[in-house]
């Protein structure tokens, strides 16, 4: 009841800050004789934007629930890790003590750790028993592409899912995955819920639970209505294993621009199946995973991400207008919006003010504006107390985030992982 | 959205969007003229103790006999060259409601000049000129306390354009029914620059030969969109307001005297225009520069009186003056009525009323001591009316140094005046008719004195002129060029050691 409450104001709400930036944006596009450049990146940035609405809408996590208990794949947990003694142990119980009808086995990749990871792993192993729990063991690190490749042809199952080694499973998340798989022979992967575990830690991890949030349930659920989902994260996702077979070879010798590609795996993989398959997202296969608590771990896991998502973004574009249009226009939007971006917040923070002492303010409400719609859709679908702190992302993003693009696009052949 | 098909989520997309849809429709004028007018806050007015406690007693004035006009730019919280900032022009307004000015709308300067109205004793019209937004936003609650109105005039093609920086359409329609505005015109494109030639050069729309498709425009074609830009200016203001404009402000006072143009006859035709289409023109007759408290750049006229040239009605632009000097400007240009006297008794008139040429001029307790400038010969100082006529001018004074002192009569510039003097050789007459200088009788030689308290007179009969030396005739039956002008008083000394004292002067009407 209170949730209904709650979902009614949240809605008059979002309507009408719906309402007041569309009149502003019409009334703007009518009365400006300002630079058109800039008029027509504003423009496909509020199409796209706005557009999302409307498709999550339709959004479905299109499995039956039910299923004969013996046509249920079997499974095969693939986790890899380095230096992850505390949370390890945690890792494979959850993925154990999963609710599934038939088989699971769990993978576990040692790579390369100087800790007691090796130690932790096989505790696990005489826990459950070995044939459950299998060890692939790194002395010298490798990488996490060649963990998961290694995991991949140790497994067995007809599924495999890939954890996270700070990541902890839902009870029926893994039952959820694999009923895609039964649902629909076209999907060769499917991308899990993450949530954040540490949400309540500080400013940094609740924004970045409404950051998830939004970016899973809103962007996310409207690549899957296509069946285009361009990433299915590493903390948590599943395949058909036929499907990663097929491009093992090709996305573990993955080379970009003459390096090898070592991060920004998940994608890059989801990538290669997307070719042939259909990748959706299931929101009810929830995982929770460790986000970083503090602000240098974040920005270099960030500008890792923009890394993979540049030389991702032009591997992708190469064959995803050969999937649905409207996924491939928002693929091409989503890749060119934050690219242009830089330069538009300097124009507007920079010159506009010097040159014409016009103030940013309108732009900044506008911003404002547009990451309130979308906290409080996603609020819409499930609740988040802290949804709010989606406007400190959008701030976070407009002052330091999108200069981590120009820095990534010069940087996208140094393969350093940062601060892991 | 779980248990909906696509179907129904796509009925619900649909009437969503229709219903938002709807909704900016219906309500998108109000909102367009919440935002049209948000780039500048209304300013809200508080009238300060000052003018709700003073006001000069005006019960016994007699009806004024002419009228100066005010004309502004922009109104704003900030410090420019070219606007008005807000504090001087409430000092300004509340200067004229405490002095006791009433203003009056062009309509009735109109009828006054056609004799139908009467004026009240000190009228003044303030008008602003382009229709800028910080023109109204800034000072509508000010004119609102104080009770006075306003004229503006409009360029008509920023409102077309929706210019973010000029008034709306919208916004001029809610000015025009509040009973405080009138918006008039000031032309359609005539602000905006035109190529001249093909090297980039540019003049101004109304006055220019236009430079386009690789030729500059002919004669015919100029005249043909010259005139369309009046046109357009009149039905621009009938469409969007429902009446035709009758009077308008010479956009950039280019009105043919000293045009920097490629056609010289621009000021001619546009001229010939104003007089086809409205009743009244406006031009800027003085614009204030800081530290010129009196001088008249164009030399205009500060008042308009009946006979003012309909087409060349005078403006005053006090932009950031003082309101003290812009007091006193209006009040020493006011025209003056017979008799007039000006003494040592009376300081504070005499310095309100003193018009300095040129020179020094240092009010004390026994008068007026008028002083050459080192480097200047001479020093001159002016009273009165440039209409009066047929008076008798009687100074009583004291001839410290230099080589001569005057007394002048019929004075209209620095070209044209009356002069009777007494000089180290002797007494003259004379005029200057255009610049040169005449004795209309010869010189009395031998008769110096110094220093000496003298008085001087001239006695007026419309061009005929008796002169006097402490009441003794020294020239009668003179004949000048002249037949009105000032009175004034003046010094010269070819070293500039010139001084007199003015202790009193007195004019009245000839009888």
């Amino acid at each position: 009841m209170k949730r209904n409450i709650e979902k009614t104001v949240y809605a008059i709400v979002f309507f009408i800050i719906l309402y007041l930036v569309l009149i502003y944006r019409i009334y703007y596009l009518l009365n400006t004789h300002s630079n058109s450049q800039i008029e027509i990146y504003t423009i496909v940035t509020s199409l796209f934007l706005l557009s999302r609405f409307v498709i999550a809408v339709f959004y479905d996590d299109l499995h039956k629930k039910r299923f004969k208990k013996e046509k249920y794949p079997t499974v095969s947990f693939v986790i890899s890790c380095k230096n992850e003694e505390d949370s390890i142990g945690k890792t494979i119980d959850s993925c154990i003590s999963s609710r599934y009808p038939t088989l699971i086995e769990c993978i576990a990749i040692n790579d390369g750790s100087t800790d007691n990871t090796l130690a932790e792993m096989k505790k696990a192993q005489q826990k459950y028993n070995d044939k459950i729990i299998k060890i692939i063991s790194f002395q010298k690190n490798r990488g996490k592409r060649e963990a998961m490749a290694e995991g991949v042809l140790k497994a067995s199952g007809e599924v495999i899912i890939f954890v996270d080694s700070d990541s902890f499973v839902g009870k029926y998340s893994v039952k959820h995955l694999a009923e895609h798989f039964l649902s629909d022979e076209y999907v060769g992967a499917v991308s899990g819920n993450s949530m954040v575990e540490n949400i309540s830690t500080n400013a940094l991890t609740k924004m970045q639970s409404a950051r998830y949030g939004v970016s899973f349930d809103v962007f996310k659920a409207c690549e899957s209505v296509f069946g285009a989902v361009t990433c299915c994260p590493g903390c948590f996702s599943g395949y058909r294993k036929s499907a990663i077979m097929q491009v093992i070879d090709r996305w573990r010798y993955q080379k970009f621009l003459g390096t090898q590609s070592t991060f920004g795996d998940d994608r890059s993989l989801t990538n290669f199946v997307l070719r042939k398959w259909k990748v959706v997202y299931c929101r009810k296969a929830v995982a929770t995973t460790i986000v970083p608590e503090k602000y240098y771990k974040f920005f270099k896991q960030q500008l890792r991400w923009k890394k993979s998502w540049i030389r991702e973004g032009t591997n992708a574009g190469a064959f995803i207008w050969k999937k649905h249009p409207v996924a491939a226009i928002s693929f091409y939007a989503n890749l060119l919006i934050p690219i242009l971006g830089p330069l538009v917040v300097l124009k507007i923070f920079v010159y506009d003010v010097l040159i014409s002492g016009r103030s940013p303010f309108t732009f900044v409400i506008g911003v404002v504006s547009m990451s309130l719609l979308f906290g409080l859709y996603y609020v819409l679908i499930h609740p988040n107390k802290y949804w709010l702190y989606v406007t400190y992302f959008t701030v976070i993003y407009t002052f330091i985030l999108i200069w981590q693009m120009p820095y990534a696009l010069l940087k996208v052949r140094d393969t350093h992982w940062g601060t892991r | 959205m779980k248990m909906l098909n696509t179907t129904q989520r796509l009925a619900i997309v649909l009437s969503c969007t229709f219903v938002i849809g709807l909704t900016i429709f219906v309500t998108y004028p109000h909102a367009e003229e919440l935002l049209e007018s948000y780039t500048i806050s209304y300013y809200r007015y508080t009238p300060s103790q000052k003018v709700l406690s003073t006001k000069v007693d005006l019960s016994n004035a007699e009806p004024a006999i002419a009228v100066p006009i005010l004309m502004y730019h922009g109104v704003t919280h900030e410090q420019d060259n070219d606007n008005t900032n807000i504090n001087r022009f409430i000092e300004h307004m509340e200067m004229l409601k405490i002095e006791g000015y009433e203003t009056i709308t062009l309509q009735q300067f109109e009828e006054f000049l056609k004799d139908k109205y009467t004026l009240p004793p000190r009228p003044i019209i303030i008008t602003f000129d382009d229709g800028r937004k910080d023109s109204y936003f800034t000072t509508d609650d000010i004119f609102r306390k104080l009770e006075f109105k306003a004229t503006i005039f409009m360029v008509s093609g920023k409102a077309n354009d929706r210019d973010k920086f000029y008034l709306g359409w919208h916004d001029l329609k809610t000015m025009s029914t509040s009973g405080r505005w009138d918006i008039q015109a000031h032309g359609t494109y005539s602000h905006d620059k035109i190529l001249i030639d093909e090297f980039g050069n540019t003049g101004r729309f109304l006055t220019s030969l236009q430079y386009i498709d690789q030729r500059l425009e002919t004669v015919p074609e100029y005249e043909t969109r010259v005139e369309k830009d009046y046109i357009q200016n009149i039905e621009d203001f009938d469409t969007h307001l429902g009446y035709k404009p009758k009077y308008y402000a010479i956009p950039i006072n280019e009105y043919g005297e000293n045009i920097v143009s490629n056609y010289p006859q621009a000021g001619v035709f546009n001229t010939q225009l104003m007089k086809k289409y409205f009743s009244l023109a406006f031009i800027e007759g003085y614009v204030y520069q800081p530290g010129d408290e009196y001088s008249r750049v164009y030399n205009k006229p500060i008042y308009n009186f009946q006979d003012v040239n309909p087409y060349r009605v005078s403006r005053i632009e006090p932009k950031n003056m003082d309101a003290e000097n812009l007091k006193k400007l209006l009040e020493s240009n006011a025209p003056h009525t017979l008799p007039y006297t000006i003494s040592f008794n009376d300081i504070d008139k005499m310095k309100t009323d003193a018009i300095l040429a040129y020179g020094n001029m240092d009010i004390q307790e026994n008068g007026l001591h008028l002083i050459s400038v080192p480097g200047e010969e001479s020093a001159k100082v002016l009273f009165g009316d440039e209409n009066w006529s047929n008076y008798t001018v009687t100074a009583e004074f004291t001839w410290v140094s230099g080589r001569s002192i005057v007394l002048l009569g019929y004075a209209n510039d620095d070209k044209n005046y009356f002069a009777f003097g007494i000089t180290d050789g002797g007494v003259f007459i004379r005029e200057t008719v255009h610049g040169i200088e005449q004795d209309l009788r010869p010189p009395f030689l031998g008769y110096v004195s110094l220093p000496k308290d003298t008085t001087l007179k001239l006695v007026f009969d419309n061009n005929k002129v008796n002169a006097y030396i402490d009441d003794r005739a020294m020239y009668t039956g003179i004949t000048t060029s002249f037949t009105t002008g000032e009175v004034g008083f003046k010094t010269w000394d070819d070293k500039g050691n010139g001084e007199g004292i003015l202790h009193s002067l007195t004019v009245t009407e000839t009888k």
